[in-house]
């Protein structure tokens, strides 16, 4: 059964077409990622998916209700885009908060996740955008969500640390049979980690299909080239 | 010089561009001169409605059958009773004074509930003028030439205060003890207020909002726990305030005299004059605290509607707060102007409790304080509602479209 549902879902900004009917399904043991130039409206998809924005036209059903029904958000995480951490907290002191929130997990068990180590009990004003990035996906984990929806999780990270993370992702999946929505500019990443790529641009969905398919049927040795492609 | 063009051609873009500045430079002038204009419709109705035409008067004659006496009174507009807020008491013989040229004695008896009063101060000048003038013209008309009638106006003040008759020394340390407390809810409600805002601002800046409405967080709990710290702000910023107070009066008790008494002994007849004791200060600790929370939640309601960052965040919040404390403003300019549109102000419900109490009205104080109370409650469902998603993340505009979020 799939865990997101989302039909002929369209949004627009004024006269902005921010997305144009686009469906997408997201079952669990899954990770599903959405890639697309800027602007393409990755991140319209998601927030219409978590309940945070409407949509115009369509439907869009979470673990079978509509996306909005603040009942669903125990077992869903959100990662924005370019999120931020509450000023003031130290790592751990974040990761309780989130398990409180959550009412599971612990921050020992974040900690963990994170490999964050001593540097968890710094305030996290004091944080790189990579460690921000560390301790939020860590987070997401450490409460162990039936969904979890990341947007451009691996951003300013370095190579070590964006591997890490996608591996712990990819394999959160598979282990606790969730569904991941996984918003991304690294073709190589994505590649890697997802199970099912949707292409967006300019609000179209374009292409969609596992990534060995696609690059099949577009002739191309890898997700770049089939990037360059389609977005054109 | 192109060079240089360029550059003033950027910084009028960037300034002419930034929602802050425009609002800084055209809507806040607009608001602050509404405030200021109110202030001065006030203090002109204070002035004009007793100087060019006479307050609402009483004429109180003691000898009764001073025709004179009744003459004035007609011409004056008074009604002939000794009870009313402005009494004019004319002496014994006040109007075969006025006609031998003599000096005619009356007294303007003031009913207030305010010493320092500055309406009271010139409806009282306004009436000796009015007596003056209608004396001349009586000694005029009844060719009473030599010499010029002689009026002096003696001014008593009754401090009836809620069916109350003080004294006058504690009526003036009642006028300080409100005015202490105006200033200092005056000072709270900008500290809260813009506390309120600003943690709005911090979270809307540091795209914490958007992670916190996915939390598994019902909205109300959202706007209640920040109710609440901001509040626990204003009691560290009342017990630093009071802290500092009490330094400086330490400082002032222990090097300072008044009227020739050290300024410890003035303060404890102060206090000890207007009765203030534990009723006074649970009742404005209450009010301080519905203060408190709705300030607060008047900072968080306009911080969600239109401060995007910190910086938005005190622009928003200064403005607001300006506007909103107009009431305790006016307090402490002397002007104990008071209309029920003062209602619509968060911060007058907790200030007339406050108020009343320090009156002894303890029951119409916790009337107020109902009132206040409900004012928080009010606010607190206009977060509640305003507290989503569509509004942080797209602004007061979603509000217009269909759905909210």
């Amino acid at each position: 059964m799939a865990l997101v549902e989302a039909k002929g879902v369209s949004k627009r900004f004024g006269s902005v077409r921010a997305l144009e009917r686009v469906s997408l399904t997201a079952a669990p043991s899954r990770v599903v990622c959405l890639v697309g130039p800027n602007g393409a409206g990755k991140t319209t998809l998601l927030r219409i998916i978590m309940g945070l924005l409407e949509p115009d036209e369509g439907e869009v059903r979470v673990f079978g209700r509509e996306s909005w029904d603040e009942s669903l958000r125990s077992r869903a995480y959100y990662l924005p885009q370019e999120a931020g951490l509450p000023k003031g907290l130290t790592g751990r002191e974040f990761l309780s908060f989130i398990a409180s929130v959550y009412g599971r997990g612990s921050a020992d068990r974040g900690a963990e996740l994170s490999g964050l180590g001593k540097e968890l009990d710094r305030r996290v004003e004091t944080y790189s955008v990579g460690m921000k990035r560390r301790l939020l996906v860590a987070a997401g984990l450490m409460v162990e969500p039936e969904l979890l929806v990341l947007d451009e999780p691996t951003a300013g990270l370095d190579v070590s640390h964006s591997l890490f993370l996608r591996d712990a992702i990819a394999s959160y999946a598979k282990e606790k049979s969730a569904a991941v929505i996984y918003a991304s500019h690294n073709m190589l990443e994505v590649q890697y980690v997802c199970d099912e790529v949707l292409f967006l641009h300019k609000g179209l969905l374009v292409e969609a299909g596992a990534p060995q398919e696609i690059m099949e049927k577009h002739r191309a040795k890898n997700l770049e080239e089939v990037f360059v492609r389609v977005a054109k | 010089m192109n060079k240089l063009l360029a550059l003033l051609r950027r910084e009028l873009l960037s300034l002419f561009r930034d929602r802050y500045v425009i609002f800084s430079i055209i809507v806040a002038p607009f608001l602050s001169m509404l405030l200021i204009g109110g202030i001065t419709v006030a203090m002109l109705a204070g002035v004009e409605d007793n100087g060019n035409s006479l307050p609402e008067l009483s004429l109180c004659v003691q000898d009764a059958g001073d025709e004179v006496a009744r003459e004035l009174a007609s011409r004056l507009g008074a009604r002939m009773s000794c009870e009313g807020r402005y009494v004019l008491t004319l002496r014994e013989g006040f109007g075969e004074r006025l006609r031998t040229g003599e000096r005619a004695e009356a007294v303007v008896l003031v009913s207030t509930d305010n010493p320092l009063s500055l309406p009271d101060q010139t409806a009282v000048a306004a009436i000796s003028s009015a007596l003056q003038a209608a004396s001349l013209q009586l000694a005029i008309e009844r060719g009473w030439t030599t010499p010029p009638p002689k009026v002096s106006v003696e001014l008593q003040k009754k401090y009836l205060v809620k069916g109350k008759v003080m004294e006058e020394g504690e009526a003036l340390a009642v006028a300080s003890l409100q005015y202490a407390v105006a200033l200092l809810f005056l000072i709270l409600h900008f500290i809260t207020i813009q506390v309120g805002a600003i943690s709005v601002g911090i979270d809307k800046e540091a795209r914490i909002a958007e992670s916190v409405f996915t939390y598994p967080l019902r909205r109300r709990d959202l706007v209640l726990a920040k109710a609440a710290g901001v509040i626990a702000t204003s009691i560290v910023a009342l017990t630093s305030f009071t802290a500092g107070l009490a330094f400086v009066y330490a400082f002032l008790l222990a090097h300072v005299e008044v009227g020739g008494r050290s300024a410890a002994e003035e303060v404890s007849r102060i206090l000890a004059e207007a009765s203030f004791g534990a009723p006074q200060l649970l009742i404005s600790f209450a009010a301080f605290l519905f203060l408190a929370l709705s300030s607060s939640l008047l900072g968080t309601f306009f911080g969600y509607l239109f401060a995007s960052d910190i910086r938005g965040a005190l622009v928003t919040s200064s403005y607001v707060g300006l506007i909103t404390a107009a009431p305790a403003l006016l307090d402490i300019m002397l002007l104990s102007a008071s209309t029920p549109l003062f209602y619509l102000f968060p911060i007058y419900p907790p200030l007339q409790s406050s108020k009343l109490s320090l009156y002894g009205a303890y029951g119409e104080g916790l009337l107020s304080l109902l009132l206040a109370a409900l004012y928080a409650a009010v606010l607190f469902l206009l977060n509640a509602w305003i507290a989503r998603p569509s509004v942080v993340l797209y602004g007061l505009g979603s509000m217009l479209r269909r759905r909210l979020y």
